[in-house]
């Protein structure tokens, strides 16, 4: 069968020979120089005489300059992760676990969280900080499960579906790229559409933008409204209500899930995730008990009307976003390239 | 194998403490050699032959965009642009390959002699590297190592037949190839350079890389 096939394949050749000759004769005098060889794939880059590499200049090939410019970022980039990821991973994954420590501890004190305050304060009036205490610590953890669940079935879905491709590994570090970049412009977008909205709702009226300015803020409704939690006190509701509140995840959960998992050290990016959760859920405990044992306090950090401070909130998470999704987008980029040729 | 990581390990250390070029520790393109040491009509020694085959990340990243006619075959047309270009970079490294006699570094000449095959899925380099003079291996001891000093490109010798020798080898004389360096080796290598200060050199002027590169030599 095979042998019949390739016998006739030959003869379709050997036909197509006798009209392609001269065609062939007519091509051949054309100089195969013209193909003009990509830099990346010479076995060393050509050099002065000094042994510095040859640079192509921005203005001799503005799209090789680039290319050059993100290859050499890409390279230092990709370069220091895999550093880490061979070199030093427990290192690594201490540090992820304590910057999400006080990610979570700051994120949750950080600025705009009059509501949360608010809400202490008014859980304080019920006298029922033990329960806003439990609802705060159950939406933490669910909010932490939430996101542990929310990336690794999101990395799942993106290794089947690529399994078909040789290299997972390479797939999902493009893919874990590819998701930072992603949140990088998540985040740009949360800090510009509030902003956008608080100026259309400054013209009609001016007090009411405080709740929309943050809603996108994350650990916001650490601690249940009051009107929820009061009333019949069961587990069944404290769950639900701790569902409720923790169903959306964090972003810089899922921030850190991904950096970990691009690491290649997701379990850190699981514990950090959890120990993200208790800072969390330590800040709001301590705002909950700060309204219980100081009313004045708690009303005055409420109401302060933190201008400066949204607007910092802003610029971080602007210039963030930015490098994030600038980073993001370099890596992706570059792995892209790698696992393509890889493939 | 273990000894190929020490050596890598080593070398990696010897680049963080030693290099004054920026060096990029990790290898990007392996390359198994063999090499031949062409001799002329009248016994001297004329350069090296080198065939270098390279690993397939990078041949599949070198190859991609070149079968122009379809064909699922690269031949060597089709590689020619590619070859050229690798041979006119190469150049400014003198094709990695240093050629000594009496421990004195030779000049090399035009490297005209090359190009690439691709067979069974596998791209190879061929050149030749002349010496700028033929040399006598009666009178001068000729020894040669082919090495990228930045470690950018991991050359290795194949484990059969490494080196050959074309042309008439002059009867008295033998080819010899110093063997891959034990683990054994390498840590004597490691603890004498531990016991050295930051500006010491290697002898005869050589660099690192060139303490790990495994040198085949005419003795006569």
């Amino acid at each position: 069968m095979l042998r019949q096939l390739l016998r006739n394949l030959l003869m379709v050749f050997i036909l197509a020979g006798f009209f392609m000759v001269p065609a062939m004769a007519q091509t051949a005098g054309e100089p195969t120089g013209e193909i003009k060889i990509d830099k990346k794939k010479l076995l060393v880059q050509p050099r002065n005489a000094d042994g510095s590499p040859i640079m192509v200049s921005f203005w001799d090939d503005p799209v090789l300059w680039v290319r050059e410019q993100q290859q050499a970022y890409y390279g230092s980039l990709s370069g220091t992760l895999r550093q880490i990821k061979t070199d030093s991973p427990y290192a690594a994954a201490w540090t992820l676990v304590f910057l999400s420590f006080g990610y979570g501890i700051f994120h949750a004190a950080g600025p705009g969280h009059g509501k949360t305050v608010i809400s202490a304060w008014l859980l304080a009036t019920e006298n029922e900080l033990k329960r806003g205490v439990v609802i705060a610590f159950l939406s933490s953890v669910i909010q932490a499960l939430v996101a542990i669940l929310l990336v690794s079935v999101l990395l799942l879905v993106v290794a089947s579906a690529s399994s078909a491709a040789r290299d997972v590994a390479g797939f999902l570090e493009s893919a874990s790229y590819a998701l930072i970049g992603a949140m990088g412009l998540y985040l740009i977008w949360t800090a510009l559409r509030p902003k956008a909205q608080h100026v259309h709702h400054d013209h009609r009226h001016d007090h009411h933008h405080h709740d929309h300015v943050h809603d996108e803020h994350c650990g916001h409704a650490h601690v249940a409204e009051a009107k929820q939690v009061r009333g019949e006190w069961s587990l069944t509701k404290a769950f639900s209500l701790a569902f409720a509140v923790g169903i959306r995840p964090c972003t810089g959960a899922i921030l850190v899930l991904i950096l970990a998992n691009a690491l290649g050290i997701y379990w850190a990016g699981v514990a950090s995730t959890l120990v993200m959760a208790i800072g969390t859920f330590l800040t709001v405990s301590v705002i909950a008990a700060i309204a219980v044992y100081s009313k004045k306090l708690a009303m005055r950090l409420a109401s302060r009307d933190d201008r400066w401070l949204d607007w910092l909130g802003f610029a971080l998470r602007i210039g963030g976003g930015l490098v994030i999704a600038g980073f993001g987008g370099l890596l992706f980029w570059g792995s892209l390239g790698r696992t393509m040729g890889m493939t | 194998m273990a000894a190929r990581r020490n050596l890598y390990l080593v070398m990696a250390a010897m680049m963080a403490i030693f290099a004054s070029t920026p060096a990029r520790a990790h290898p990007h393109v392996w390359i198994e050699m063999q090499s031949d040491v062409v001799f002329t009509e009248n016994g001297l020694i004329k350069g090296v032959n080198l065939e270098w085959t390279f690993d397939d990340a990078y041949t599949q990243m070198a190859l991609e965009g070149l079968d122009i006619d379809g064909d699922g075959l690269y031949s060597q047309a089709e590689l020619a642009p590619l070859t050229k270009e690798n041979i006119a970079s190469l150049k400014d490294y003198e094709f990695f390959t240093v050629m000594r006699a009496n421990g004195e570094q030779q000049k090399i000449g035009e490297v005209t002699d090359f190009g690439q095959i691709w067979s069974n899925n596998k791209l190879t380099l061929h050149l030749q590297v002349p010496l700028e003079k033929p040399i006598d291996p009666k009178t001068q001891e000729f020894t040669f190592k082919v090495y990228d000093p930045e470690f950018f490109i991991a050359i290795d010798y194949v484990r059969d037949d490494p080196v050959d020798v074309v042309g008439k080898l002059p009867e008295s004389c033998k080819l010899v190839v110093k063997p891959v360096p034990t683990d054994a080796e390498l840590d004597q290598t490691r603890t004498m350079l531990s016991t050295k200060g930051a500006d010491w050199k290697p002898e005869n002027a050589e660099d690192f890389g060139a303490m790990f590169a495994q040198a085949v030599s005419i003795a006569c």
